[in-house]
């Protein structure tokens, strides 16, 4: 650890900040540093080091030691914490007077209206006004943060796609001001205009300006091509500073800007520039994904677009929440979690949409899989009978999935590179492993195509129809019409027809998509849940009722870990179908004791046949199919698999 | 003279229903799908007469004077009746010459006219159900047959379900009971305590002359839809204050009825289950189903507008319409003629994102969940591509009504405004309208199609000269592939 001291922090140092932002005051050690540096005698980079760890002061002595074993007393509860509590404390819970003397003691004058406050909101306006939270951030931001000039020297081979050494790269990693404009927009923010948004973001290279004309490119934007890319001029710069902006003229680079008129070419982020052969900023990466997903519906059909409108403006507004139209024209909204929809609900139904609404409840998303290789070679034929083709389902190594969806595995990677990594990590066969024909669904998901076939003339041909068929067919499996995960296809033999014409898209893909539903028929299917990992700080009395709501909704304690004699910190496992009211189950069951957090962590196999309508899977399998308005049961393989 | 024609679906060895979930036997094995809730016992002669009613088809015939070919259109589920029918009427009226069409190129609802003017037919006589859909120049006479229904049963089961209503109701019926509604409407008037509250539906066929007479009260307002016609009481009311009362089975008649006039409650007497209903939520998730399917269609790129009739008027102006406005849109459009849809026909065009199916109100409603692409009607595609068109929760299925001078008429803007906004499918930003065309870094945009065509993988054969050694030729296996002649059955 000491390899990086420039990455560690620590409150000696002024790194790390004391605070509460939901009153509003922040303290570091340094602001205290500056306070008692004349005092002590003492310069303040010294008496930074000594407010911190085993540092122990005796008043009477005025002697510093590094234990107490003086009579001293720790410096930073000394110093510090005392002087804190004591105001937290005299501003609460003492007589007004005792309050005032203190709060001119700090040197804080109190104004207006606030002299006649007290308690909690007393208390507020003095910790605010002695220890303003903005003072320590700002102090520590151009303290400790590198500037950009010094950063984008560094950061841009990971913030950038495009060539390293290409004109807007070189621009940016000298944060050039003259340069051609290269923005990031990381954010939406609402303005007062209902439906419209401030794009906030760092400018890289450049400088903005009001009335710029300015190509806007989204994250499918390619170079050469026309998608996701838009030219628009921008109509105003602006600075945010919390709830108020003032517009600016112009931006130069290693700033962060709002600007006005380009919202509506964006949808959560993207990259705006001036240089024509510019690629995009990378995209941010959330280290959680939506789950948990309900459906609305408008109570009037007519307000339908008024609706749709809301979506939109919630998506934009929300960087994670996911809104989308499903086929059955059902409107979904998925979110990270129960509380998060909560959220994002009221905003739409009292903000962006402004009608009345009906919600479904909370939707938990499955993933179909495979437990087993398919027991049989399964051949499906071709509408006109003239095309076959033979395919297995099998199981992915166990942490594959994961190493796709991570992207360690993907796509568009050298294909030599991608081979050699699935033999050596995951036990592939070295001719399997070259003859990836595709991802799925997507064409990036954890579901892989592989061409095993030996000796067949001409399968390219059909590849496109096969590979259509195969996103398909992940994108909505048998059981339910859930996405698959995990799931190897294996194409072992392939007939067709001599004539082009017989062996067309309509002919091969509905054909590979049968073939695919019997594949994974036969390879005992699967379903996938969603499992969180749930984390809470809690008095050791309450541990038991945890554990029991844990053990009552299928979840279980993992690792726990005593902090002191009374506090302990407990993690587990939870399915996400179970956690719907758990937080307020864990509240009733320790008084109050314990608040749990929730991540999503893994997809987790349910043990049992999903099509055995009595099982867990089965009623699970049901109810989705169900509210998919599909026919009841899962259509039996004969649907799927031809006799020869 | 009796002569068949028949007309063989489009497209080798794809006729049939060759679904995408489905074994695809049909095809092979050329089955004609029979609806079963209309297939009757067979008929006496006696009855036949009756049924579909013989002696008026031979006075409307002999009322036109100067005719001498008669095509005579059944569908699939009537043809066995076709031969005894030709040969009544043939022997009424030995001057004239009939002839049978079978196995109609679109819907058997519609008149196949295209196919009696193979044969030079002067006039024509369709059989069994039909859409109503206006034709071209043609003298049409329908012959829905007579289908069985209890009158006092239904009036007892419709009477008490509707007592107690607030609102008026429409009476509306299948084509097949029309010669009984008369004596319907009649008694439900007797039975009903308000009988200013009920209105009766006609029928756009040339005998009811009522269907054009029924403007000529001036103080009421005259509604179409789907080649039914009523007049409401009030010259100030809206289809919304009425409900509907509707005779017949359930089937694309009623979802059509439902879908466009989805503010009104529907009461239905089934005959031949004599049970009463009250139609409910379905039709809204129908209609969830749709708005899904004009968001597909704001997505797509490549549209391919599928003409599936060449009977219904006007079908070449909304054809020209959508082209039209498919380019104002900034899409790109193909014109394909498949004859009966099926999902093997549309998968062919890989690369058309979304379909539109210019047809009669009753086929244009396809479900197309098991498609490779949706299948939308052009109201559908109008909301999608127009950007003065708002989504108000009306809709048609009768393509008729978007032209000029239709209850649904509106203008294709001059200059579409290109707008970007949010695909709620993709998740992605999309365009409506012509873009301006934006400087692409390195090279010229290329167009959709094109660049569709670069992203296959298989661009053609793969010669490998050189590459592979020289084999010896095998006899290989004969046959194809539903079973090589090497292979055990």
């Amino acid at each position: 650890m000491f390899l990086f001291p420039a990455l560690q922090v620590s409150p000696a140092t002024g790194t790390v900040g004391f605070g509460s932002g939901l009153h509003g005051w922040a303290f570091t050690l340094k602001q205290f540093a500056e306070m008692y540096s004349s005092k002590l005698g003492i310069d303040q980079e010294t008496l930074m080091k000594k407010l911190w760890g085993d540092s122990f002061y005796n008043v009477e002595t005025k002697k510093w030691d590094n234990t107490d074993a003086g009579g001293g007393k720790r410096a930073f509860c000394q110093f510090i914490l005392d002087p804190v509590l004591k105001v937290l404390s005299t501003t609460m819970e003492g007589t007004k007077e005792d309050a005032h003397q203190l709060i001119e003691k700090m040197g804080v004058k109190l104004t207006g209206d606030d002299k006649d406050l007290i308690g909690k909101p007393l208390m507020k306006v003095a910790m605010r006004k002695w220890l303003p939270a903005g003072d320590a951030m700002l102090q520590m931001i151009t303290m400790y943060l590198p500037s950009p000039v010094t950063s984008q020297k560094y950061r841009i081979e990971f913030l950038y796609e495009g060539p390293n050494d290409d004109e807007i790269a070189v621009s940016m990693k000298s944060c050039n001001p003259k340069g051609p404009v290269m923005m990031y927009v990381s954010k939406m923010v609402p303005t007062s205009d209902k439906g419209r948004f401030y794009a906030f973001g760092r400018v890289f290279s450049g400088t903005i300006a009001t009335g710029q004309k300015c190509r806007i490119m989204g994250p499918n934007y390619v170079p050469g091509k026309k998608e996701d890319l838009y030219e628009e001029s921008v109509q105003r710069t602006v600075s945010l500073m919390g709830h108020y902006f003032e517009p600016i003229e112009d931006v130069p680079c290693g700033n962060i800007v709002g600007l006005v008129g380009v919202d509506q070419y964006l949808v959560k982020t993207g990259t705006i520039t001036t240089f024509k052969d510019a690629h995009i900023m990378k995209m941010m990466k959330f280290s959680v994904s939506p789950i948990v997903s309900v459906a609305v519906e408008c109570k009037n059909p007519s307000d339908l677009p008024k609706l749709v409108e809301g979506l939109k403006i919630l998506a934009k507004s929300d960087p994670m929440v996911q809104c989308c139209i499903e086929e059955s024209g059902e409107h979904i909204i998925a979110g990270a979690g129960e509380l998060h929809l909560e959220i994002c609900l009221k905003d739409l139904e009292e903000d962006h949409a402004s009608i009345p609404l009906k919600k479904s409840d909370p939707v938990v998303s499955y993933r179909e899989t495979v437990a087993e290789n398919s027991d049989r070679t399964c051949s499906s034929k071709s509408p006109n009978k003239h095309n076959r083709l033979f395919m297995t389902a099998s199981p992915m190594p166990e942490t594959l999935p994961d190493v796709i969806e991570m992207g360690e595995i993907y796509p568009k990677q050298d294909a030599e590179e991608r081979a050699s990594l699935l033999v050596e990590e995951f036990g592939f066969d070295i001719n399997d492993a070259r003859k990836i024909w595709c991802f799925g669904p997507d064409g990036a998901g954890a579901n892989m195509l592989v061409d095993v076939a030996r000796d067949v003339e001409c399968l390219s041909e059909i590849k496109d129809s096969v590979v259509a068929g195969f996103q398909w067919a992940t994108k909505k499996g048998v059981l339910c019409e859930e996405n698959m995960r995990g799931v190897r296809f294996n194409i072992h033999d392939v007939t067709f027809h001599a004539d082009a014409i017989h062996r067309g898209g309509s002919q091969i893909i509905p054909t590979t998509r049968r073939c695919l539903y019997a594949c994974q028929l036969t390879a005992h299917p699967r379903l996938m849940e969603p499992v969180y990992l749930v984390e809470m700080q809690c008095p050791t009395t309450a541990f038991e009722g945890i554990r029991d709501v844990l053990n009552w909704r299928r979840g279980k304690i993992e690792e726990k870990e005593q902090l002191t004699s009374i506090l302990q910190v407990a993690s587990g496992f939870l399915p996400v179908n179970e956690s719907f009211g758990f937080t307020f189950a864990v509240r009733a069951a320790t008084g109050g004791r314990a608040f749990p957090q929730c991540v999503f962590d893994h997809w987790q196999i349910l043990d049992n046949d999903p099509l055995v309508p009595a099982t867990a899977s089965g009623v699970v399998v049901g109810q989705i199919r169900k509210r998919k308005g599909l026919q009841e049961e899962v259509p039996a393989i004969n649907n799927f698999l031809d006799k020869l | 003279m009796i002569s068949f024609y028949r007309i063989n679906s489009f497209g080798a060895g794809m006729s049939g229903d060759a679904s995408f979930y489905g074994d695809g036997a049909a095809s092979m094995q050329t089955k004609v799908a029979i609806n079963p809730q209309t297939v009757r016992p067979s008929l006496a002669d006696v009855n036949i007469d009756e049924f579909y009613e013989i002696s008026k088809s031979v006075e409307w015939l002999s009322s036109h004077t100067s005719i001498t070919k008669v095509a005579l259109q059944f569908p699939d589920d009537l043809l066995r009746d076709s031969v005894s029918i030709a040969t009544k009427l043939q022997s009424c009226l030995p001057h004239l010459t009939f002839f049978v069409l079978a196995d109609t190129s679109y819907g058997s609802c519609c008149v196949d006219f295209v196919a009696a003017q193979h044969y030079n037919a002067d006039v024509l006589i369709h059989y069994g159900s039909s859409c109503l859909s206006p034709t071209s120049n043609i003298p049409v006479w329908w012959v829905f047959g007579r289908a069985p229904l209890d009158v006092a049963d239904c009036c007892q089961h419709l009477t008490d379900m509707t007592t107690g209503r607030e609102k008026p109701l429409v009476l509306m019926f299948d084509v097949q009971y029309e010669y009984i509604i008369d004596e319907i409407f009649v008694k439900m008037r007797e039975c009903c305590s308000d009988i200013s509250k009920l209105v009766r539906s006609h029928l756009r066929t040339s005998a009811s002359s009522e269907f054009e007479n029924s403007t000529s009260e001036d103080n009421t307002s005259r509604l179409e839809v789907n080649g039914r016609s009523w007049c409401l009481l009030d010259a100030a009311h809206i289809m919304k204050d009425y409900d509907v009362v509707y005779i017949g089975t359930e089937g694309r008649t009623l979802t059509n009825l439902m879908m466009v006039m989805n503010t009104s409650q529907f009461h239905t007497y089934n005959p031949q289950t004599q049970a009463c209903r009250l139609e409910d939520i379905r039709i809204n998730k129908s209609l969830m189903k749709r708005f899904y399917l004009i968001e597909k269609a704001r997505d797509a790129n490549i549209v391919g507008i599928v003409v599936g009739t060449l009977a219904v008027r006007d079908y070449l102006v909304v054809h020209e319409r959508l082209k039209k406005l498919i380019k104002k849109a900034g899409k790109k459009s193909y014109s394909i003629i498949v004859g009966k849809l099926n999902t093997a026909k549309l998968a062919n065009f890989m690369e058309v994102d979304i379909f539109v199916l210019v047809s009669c109100p009753e086929n244009s409603l396809v479900d197309s969940a098991e498609f490779y692409r949706p299948v939308v009607t052009p109201f559908e595609m109008e909301l999608a591509c127009n950007t003065d068109r708002e989504w108000t929760g009306d809709y048609t299925t009768d393509f008729r009504s978007l032209l000029p001078g239709g209850d649904n008429f509106l203008p294709i803007p001059d200059t579409m405004q290109s707008q970007a906004d949010v695909s709620l499918i993709t998740g992605a930003m999309r365009h409506v309208g012509i873009r301006e065309d934006v400087a692409v870094g390195g090279q010229v945009a290329v167009r959709e199609t094109r660049e569709y065509l670069s992203a296959r993988t298989w661009t053609g054969l793969e010669q490998d000269l050189g590459k592979t050694p020289v084999q010896e030729v095998k006899q290989g296996q004969s046959g194809i592939a539903m079973g090589y002649e090497n292979e055990p059955c």
